[in-house]
């Protein structure tokens, strides 16, 4: 278990403008599991890659336990990872495999075979252990290439997209393992991935990055319920958060294309006259059909996906494309229909137009 | 009473369909009566089937290669078998001739398109593969020329793997620096063999030269193609100077991209060193390219000629206290082609032909089991 301190770090690729990475700082606890999340490209594997030392890093400092590692051999900073495709060593043994590491540094032989056998009882690898790698299914193979970060017993585990390989099932099963490994043994785990589902579900905290900038960092359920600004609210959740463009005229929102949305006064007050984007999320709004009550609008297509279906609704006056409403799967509601919205006004989200960040919100 | 389903077009009953609860079932019913009629139709079936229309295809695609595999290569690998039975040039030559009679006779039959030729070829059975084995000390001694030169194949398979690794780097100009390797892979042999004929030439050559500058050797310095004990290795270091930067080391350095990188930086995580990550990555992961390398080389070293016909003329030629001479370069090879050009003995050569590919196959066939055993599959 170990603390690590990422301050104000960098990365530049050669003579690049753009830095991959941007002067990210985290503080990541003793025994955390942090999840480092956002869009391919931007900087999340950079990031985990420079702390574990495969890559330089070109401004800032990594420090692990209080020791600033920048300048040490990845070998040297007591960190075991696990790679997306694995990277098991072909030739040899799951049991190999899994002891590679201790052989090099010269553990004692009954150790590493006591902490191997260990690591394939939690992982379930016992009867694999003389196998070869391309002997293994790919779940199993993800599991080697836990029991090989295990069995070093480091401070910090990094994982970088472990699960991206694996089929829907496995990924879920694969899911819930890794969560389970970490409550067992409580270490420090920093964890890349794109796949929000698995932010939400096994990080204590997330971190959003986009353009090699730090987004937000907050555990899964703040970062979804108030994200810090339009990027974030965007890339989290399913079908992805609406948005409604426009300003505040009088004392409504006025929504490009001519909609008049009324907001909480509140809002109203704090907004003034600058160019806002209105945010709700699809479950944040009420739909239902045959009342006056709220913004008209027709439904254009349903989809179910099982409990809950979700309309896209047609709204005259509202620019942009229809809005995502999720309801009921049983609710009586189908293509064509005309029906009527009431968003929630408490989970409204109010951002600045400019620069995406968040003015007003639950 | 149920009517049963009719059978698919395989002869089986539909998958889905559920069985009937028939009170007697039927034999057309049964998988054996399906296949009955299945038979009846079963070439027709088994040539509209796709799997056989693409193999056909295929093959129809291969039969212009196949062809001349035949013809230029399966045939006359036989004619050599069958030869190698012989004595003689197998070269058509006017019959004998005594009487004066006869050379007006034979000139008639020669107008006439008679036979006034006999091929010149004798049966001797085994006798070829007797010598061969259990008198040819020439064929000894070119056996052992031909195993003393492939000493060079594992040198350079080892050069051109460092090579390989070097080129491999991310280094400023490694296109140029493989190209400038390759070069002489892509420039004639000959040329390359005047040019060290040159090199070790004992009074102007650049070797000479060069070490007598630094002091190494004094003038004139050693003849490098003219002594016995100094032909081979020179040739063999030629050998290796040539072959290090090419093929081999293309063939490596194309099986070094294939390693997943991501295995050298778990390595690295690992604490491996440079000397553990090739010892544990790099060597085993290129085991493929290696034996194909090891295995091509092996088979083009049985058949080294070109550079001893060029350089040495299978020579420094020695002569033993027990009256024989012997080229101190002379391989496999050049054995054959003397018989074959210079005695005129086509049947010898052919014999030799013939132990040569038996060697070949013996070696190729060890080396394939071995590898099978080290790559595991």
């Amino acid at each position: 278990m170990a603390r690590v301190q990422i301050e104000r770090v960098s990365k530049v690729y050669g003579k690049s403008d753009t830095p991959a990475v941007r002067e990210v700082s985290l503080q990541i606890e003793h025994g955390e599991f942090l999840v480092l999340l956002g869009p391919s490209g931007c900087g999340k594997s950079t990031l985990l890659r420079m702390i574990a030392g495969l890559e330089d890093i070109s401004g800032g400092e990594v420090r692990i336990e209080d020791r600033v590692v920048n300048d040490v051999a990845p070998k040297d900073r007591d960190i075991a990872m696990v790679f997306q495709n694995y990277a098991l060593y072909p030739h040899m043994t799951v049991r190999d495999n899994m002891a590679f590491g201790l052989k090099l540094r010269r553990t004692a032989k009954d150790e590493i075979a006591r902490r191997v056998d260990d690591a394939a009882r939690i992982l379930g690898l016992t009867p694999l252990l003389e196998r070869r790698p391309r002997e293994l299914s790919g779940g199993q193979m993800q599991r080697v290439a836990v029991g090989r970060a295990i069995v070093r017993e480091p401070k910090v585990f990094l994982f970088d997209e472990p699960l991206s390989n694996l089929d829907a099932k496995l990924r879920g099963e694969m899911r819930v393992e890794l969560k389970r490994l970490h409550q067992r043994l409580g270490a420090t785990m920093i964890y890349v991935t794109h796949d929000q589902v698995e932010a939400m579900t096994l990080g204590d905290r997330v971190a959003v990055l986009n353009a090699g900038a730090l987004q937000q960092v907050a555990p899964p359920l703040e970062v979804y319920r108030r994200p810090a600004n339009r990027f974030v609210a965007g890339f989290l959740g399913n079908p992805p958060m609406n948005f409604i463009p426009g300003r505040i005229e009088g004392d409504a929102f006025a929504a490009e294309g001519g909609a008049r949305l009324a907001l909480p006064p509140a809002i109203v007050a704090s907004l003034g006259e600058r160019p806002a984007v209105v945010g709700v999320r699809p479950e944040d709004v009420e739909i239902s059909a045959g009342t006056d009550e709220g913004i008209a609008g027709r439904v254009e297509v349903r989809e179910v996906l099982g409990s809950e279906a979700i309309l896209y609704v047609r709204v005259p006056g509202l620019a942009g494309g229809p809005l995502a409403v999720q309801a009921r799967s049983e609710i009586d509601v189908d293509a064509g229909a005309d029906v009527r919205l009431r968003p929630s006004a408490e989970r409204l989200h109010v951002f600045d137009e400019a620069s995406g960040a968040r003015i007003a919100g639950p | 009473m149920p009517v049963l389903p009719p059978p698919s077009e395989s002869g089986r009953l539909p998958a889905a369909s559920p069985i009937p609860a028939a009170p007697v079932i039927t034999p057309a019913s049964t998988l054996g009566a399906g296949s009955r009629s299945g038979r009846r139709s079963g070439l027709r079936a088994w040539l509209g089937r796709r799997s056989t229309r693409e193999a056909i295809a295929g093959y129809l695609y291969l039969t212009p290669n196949l062809i001349g595999f035949l013809v230029f290569t399966s045939l006359p690998i036989l004619a050599v078998f069958a030869m190698s039975f012989f004595e003689g040039s197998f070269v058509s030559r006017p019959v004998e001739i005594v009487t004066g009679e006869a050379v007006a006779a034979a000139a008639d039959q020669a107008v006439d398109g008679g036979a006034t030729t006999e091929l010149d070829a004798r049966w001797v059975g085994l006798e070829n593969y007797r010598r061969i084995v259990f008198e040819d000390v020439a064929f000894r001694r070119a056996l052992w020329n031909t195993l003393f030169l492939m000493l060079a194949i594992p040198i350079s398979m080892a050069l051109s793997l460092g090579l390989a690794i070097l080129l491999n780097r991310k280094i400023r100009g490694r296109v140029v620096f493989r190209t400038i390797y390759f070069l002489p892979t892509v420039a004639s042999g000959i040329a390359l063999f005047l040019m060290w004929r040159w090199i070790y030439n004992r009074d102007f050559g650049l070797l000479n030269a060069v070490l007598s500058s630094v002091g190494l050797v004094d003038a004139p310095g050693p003849d490098w193609l003219g002594d016995p004990s100094l032909a081979k290795p020179a040739l063999m270091m030629m050998g290796i100077w040539i072959a290090m930067g090419g093929t081999n080391m293309v063939l490596y350095l194309a099986g070094l991209t294939n390693i997943d990188p991501a295995l050298y930086e778990a390595a690295e995580i690992d604490g491996a060193t440079a000397w553990q990550k090739f010892r544990h990555i790099t060597w085993p992961q290129l085991g493929a390219t290696t034996f194909f390398i090891f295995t091509t080389n092996l088979i083009g070293g049985f058949q080294i000629f070109d550079q001893a016909f060029v350089m040495t003329e299978g020579g420094p030629w020695v002569a033993t206290g027990s009256g024989e001479t012997y080229g101190a370069t002379r391989t496999l090879l050049y054995m054959i082609y003397d018989y074959l050009y210079v005695y005129g003995n086509m049947g010898y050569a052919s014999a030799l032909s013939v132990v040569l590919f038996g060697l070949v196959l013996i070696v190729t066939a060890i080396n394939w089991r071995l590898s099978r055993r080290l790559l595991g599959n």
